[in-house]
């Protein structure tokens, strides 16, 4: 695996113990607010996360 | 940069740097196309942007 755009020279100035858990935690963190803000948000998201509920079945009586 | 073998204060060497970074790169690569096809996913099964 290469250094493909040049910009390997941060890990010389930057620790990777410091700057490798900033990226992979803001990654987290940015992946976390926007679930956030679609479950507050949106009616869908919540109810998909509830998962199967069945449509409450319509009960009729048959009077004969 | 001349010198190959050179410890700069993080630790590391360039190629060490290279190296590492070529990682984050791929790693990177692999996280986005996996966002890419739960977008898609999304997209098709859920009301997101209909």
């Amino acid at each position: 695996m290469a250094d493909v755009d040049g910009q390997a020279g941060i890990w010389l100035v930057v620790p990777p113990k410091v700057g490798l858990p900033l990226f992979l935690g803001t990654v987290t963190l940015i992946a976390v607010l926007v679930h956030a803000a679609l479950l507050s948000h949106t009616g869908w998201y919540p109810k998909y996360w509830e998962g199967g509920k069945k449509v409450a079945q319509i009960e009729t009586t048959v009077v004969s | 940069m001349a010198d190959p073998n050179k410890v700069y204060p993080t630790g590391l060497t360039l190629a060490e740097a290279e190296e590492l970074h070529g990682h984050v790169i791929n790693g990177t690569r692999v996280f986005g196309a996996i966002a890419v096809v739960a977008h898609i996913l999304s997209y098709v099964y859920s009301p997101w942007l209909h």
